[in-house]
């Protein structure tokens, strides 16, 4: 299963401009909606413009042609009523009927005329045909509306002018002809008077047409105007369909921009909470002394955090791009590590980059990502060479005591052999060099006798010599005598002892006064001396007794051992065990005494002589309520004008 | 006169009798102690100042060898009697910790016995001109006893070859009293130049005798 290195959360704020943009990004849509609703708008209103431009062309090209047609007609009638004037028959009986039987005439009434009047010369009516008096001719209201005429002159082959005719007709009749009505359809056509009055029109009065309108002066019929209006109004240009769509479209569109944003700020919100936590999670692995290495199944390294870093000596692409082979610096196999991954971790050794090798151990857990399945390894390390260095460091210097300890009893137990056996040599040589003197002085000696009493003297010499050399050679080592600070050394006993210390569950008080003047001592031989009284003092603890406290204390005395001109620092070893039992220190310190099963019995006797070559003092008291004292006593470098103890 | 005795102190009595019978083969005064109270209670009964060495073992109870010769010491008795140490263990620190207090020598048991005799025998010798030295100083400290303060005063003068006529002006004194000085202090000291009392006075000086105050040496 491959999972994506976990890349380092490297990317801070972003810069300035690039955050504004950000923060302004989702207005981009609606501005652009708001620029593409106003070109429609505009192309909108243009269009509009455009279209009422064509209608009123259009309107005038139709009143020019309505103009032109209704002039053509009345031309025509006109040319009809002249051509019937002429060939006018003269004035019958009946001139009515006469005329009324003439055939243009009663086709005119037929078609158009209401009436046709036969005027003489001198103006007097000669005869009348109407229109009503014809069979089947259509009934017209007299008086309706306003009636117009045409005028011929008749005349005959003799007279040029015999009277004239005069048609009257309705125009009404004329526009609201059949044969106009697809402008009939599209406008209201009007007739106007003079004084604007309204003669003929095609709609009833009603219903007033509410578009353009457009007029023109009517030249075929004196003083009146042809006025053509339009009979639907065109709707306003925000009306139209475009425009109408496109502030819907922008309305929707702001909602959605306005949705939009509030997602953004959420996505924000969520972002930064999570950039919050990402940071702080970078400084927690970053500030961490452990080291943190997360590995996928196929122990690929996918993040490992500054301090792994420096552990190992690589950088995390490094670590990252050179595979599994830096990224398990085990020296072993790395299937071990999947295997016993388990919480309490093992140690193991890997190796720097500049070669040295150092101790970790090693915590493995399973990497879970989102979906609870297990990715990989997350391992936290920790770098133990420092606590193996110390505790190699602590247990060699233990060793060095161990042995030093050893040492110093082997030489404590030839020591004592020498000095018990030296004090009878020492009185042998004495004795026998004494009766050898005495024999000598005697007139009558017996050179024998004092050759043997000599030869005594030297044998017990010898001896004393080969103990002296045995000795010598098992003897503790020279005293490196340095000046120091007691304190310090009761410290370091007492922190080289924690381990029996806290084994005997016991509770050790120290109370160091500080200040002491030095003294000149070898420094491991004290170190000895302290180490043997908490051990002892330790020992004594262990019992069912109810003490378990130990006070260590360190002053200048009180009491200066007889008549010393030095000062006198003084430590006390204070328990809560037995005590003494009656013991004195000759007894304490005699070599081989031992109130423990497996105790040597020389620990007191080599502090005491260790005490003693640097001229010191041993003590030993019971203490009141229980337990025993050890004190010893050191002389100072130099004299104190004054002894205290705190 | 008294001979010098020879004070034995050692807490091994086989020890202590070995060695006081094999001094008093060779003819030495010898007083055993069996421990260093007993000896310094001897030394603090004494009426008159006694002549003679103390001998010391190194180890005992409840006072150590080295503690007994800081008592003899403090008693002002180290200058006058040599110390000698007996050592079973001769450990080198507490061997020059002794000298460096003036003790005359640090002997290891067991020793070759006469090595021990020879030792004794060249410690009371010391002794005898410890002795020699503490008695002149007694004889100078009274003979100085004996001067005036003036006298005392004019006596380091004389001894660097001053001139009569410049101690008087330095003094404030007349040259005839100058005179009868130096006169004195030559009959009374016993000298007969500048250049012997210069001698003295330098011997007394290094003896640590205040001729000012005519006092010995501080203990």
């Amino acid at each position: 299963m491959a999972t994506a290195p976990i890349a380092p959360h490297s990317d801070g704020p972003q810069s300035g401009r690039s955050a504004f943009w950000g923060r302004w990004l989702w207005v981009a849509p609606l501005l652009l909606s708001v620029a593409f609703t106003a070109l429609v708008v505009l192309w909108a209103q243009d269009n509009d413009k455009l279209e009422r431009e064509v209608a009123r062309r259009s309107m005038v090209a139709d009143t020019l042609s309505l103009d032109a047609q209704l002039t053509g007609r009345m031309e025509t009638e006109a040319t009809r009523l002249r051509s019937a004037a002429v060939h006018l028959p003269p004035a019958g009986p009946d001139a009515d009927r006469q005329l009324a039987n003439l055939p243009e005439i009663a086709a005119g009434l037929d078609r158009r005329w209401l009436s046709v009047l036969w005027l003489d010369v001198n103006n007097r009516i000669v005869g009348e045909a109407r229109r009503d008096q014809r069979p089947g001719g259509l009934r017209l209201a007299s008086g309706e509306g306003i009636t117009l005429h045409l005028v011929a002159p008749t005349s005959d082959a003799r007279r040029p002018q015999t009277g004239q005719l005069i048609a009257r007709y309705d125009p009404a009749d004329l526009i609201k002809s059949k044969d106009f009505w697809w402008l009939a359809a599209q406008y209201e056509v009007q007739l106007l008077g003079s004084q604007d009055q309204v003669i003929v029109s095609t709609e009833s009065a009603g219903r007033p047409a509410l578009g353009e309108s457009y007029e023109m002066a009517f030249i075929a019929i004196p003083d009146t105007r042809l006025r053509l209006t339009l009979r639907a109004r065109q709707p306003p240009w925000f009306t139209t369909l475009p425009v109408v769509l496109m502030v819907g479209f922008l309305a929707l569109i702001t909602a959605a921009t306005l949705l939009l944003r509030r997602q953004i700020n959420q996505v924000a919100r969520a972002e930064s909470a999570w950039r919050t936590e990402a940071a702080w999670r970078q400084s927690l692995e970053e500030s961490a002394l452990v080291g943190l290495r997360a590995r996928d199944l196929d122990g690929h390294l996918l993040f490992a955090n500054r301090t792994f870093c420096d552990m190992v000596g690589y950088t995390l692409e490094e670590l990252i791009a050179q595979g599994p082979a830096i990224n398990t610096p085990e020296p072993n196999q790395p299937g071990i590590a999947l295997q016993r991954a388990k919480r309490e971790g093992f140690e193991t050794r890997w190796r720097h980059r500049d070669g040295h090798f150092f101790d970790v151990m090693v915590f493995e857990s399973p990497l879970v990502d989102g979906l609870g399945q297990q990715v990989g390894w997350m391992a936290s390390i920790v770098d133990v060479t420092e606590r193996k260095r110390l505790e190699e460091l602590e247990r060699r210097q233990r060793e060095v005591l161990a042995n030093h300890a050893r040492l110093s009893t082997l030489g404590e137990v030839a020591s004592t052999l020498a000095h018990e056996l030296n004090q009878p040599l020492t009185s042998i040589v004495s004795y026998s060099a004494g009766i050898a003197r005495a024999l000598q002085r005697r007139p009558d000696a017996d050179p024998d006798l004092v050759a043997a009493a000599q030869a005594l003297s030297r044998h017990a010499t010898q001896a004393g010599g080969i103990v002296h050399r045995i000795r010598a050679r098992l003897a503790r080592r020279e005293l490196v005598l340095e000046a120091c600070d007691i304190n310090p050394l009761v410290a370091a006993a007492v922190t080289l002892l924690q381990r029996e210390i806290r084994r005997a569950g016991v509770e050790v008080t120290l109370e160091l006064t500080p200040g002491l003047p030095a003294v000149r001592v070898d420094r491991i031989g004290i170190e000895q001396v302290i180490s043997n009284l908490l051990r002892n003092a330790c020992d004594v603890m262990t019992g069912p007794n109810p003490g378990k406290k130990l006070l260590v204390r360190t002053g200048l005395c009180v009491e200066p051992p007889l008549d010393s001109v030095l000062g006198w620092i003084a430590v006390d070893i204070s328990d809560q065990g037995p005590g003494l039992g009656g013991r004195d220190m000759e007894t304490l310190t005699e070599p081989f005494f031992s109130t423990k099963q497996e105790g040597t019995g020389l620990g007191l006797a080599i502090c005491r002589s260790i005490l003693e070559s640097h001229g010191g003092v041993l003590h030993a008291q019971d203490v009141p309520g229980g337990g025993a004292r050890f004190s010893f006593f050191l002389p100072t470098e130099r004299p104190t004008p004054e002894a205290r103890m705190p | 006169m008294t001979t010098p005795t020879i004070y034995l102190c050692d807490d091994d009595e086989g020890v202590r009798s070995s060695i006081a019978f094999l001094l008093r083969q060779h003819d030495l005064n010898v007083l055993t102690y069996a421990s260093g109270p007993e000896l310094l209670a001897a030394l603090d009964a004494w009426t008159t100042p006694q002549r003679g060495i103390f001998v010391l073992d190194v180890r005992m109870e409840p006072l150590s060898g080295l503690q007994v010769h800081d008592a003899l010491i403090s008693r002002g008795l180290g200058t006058r009697m040599p110390v000698l140490f007996l050592s079973g263990h001769g450990d080198i620190p507490m061997a020059v910790a002794a000298m460096a207090k003036g003790a005359f020598h640090f002997v290891e048991k067991p020793y070759a016995d006469d090595a021990l005799v020879q030792l004794m025998e060249r410690a009371l010798e010391q002794e005898v001109q410890w002795h020699a030295r503490m008695a002149r100083h007694d004889a100078m400290l009274q003979l100085i006893a004996g001067l005036s303060r003036q006298q005392v005063r004019l006596m380091p003068l004389v001894a660097a070859g001053e001139l009569n006529k410049t101690i008087a002006w330095k003094m404030e004194l007349s040259v005839r009293t100058v005179e009868e000085h130096r006169r004195k202090i030559f009959e009374r000291l016993n000298v007969h130049s500048a250049a012997e009392l210069a001698t003295l006075l330098a011997e007394a000086r290094a003896a640590g005798i205040d001729i000012q105050q005519g006092t010995p040496p501080a203990t």
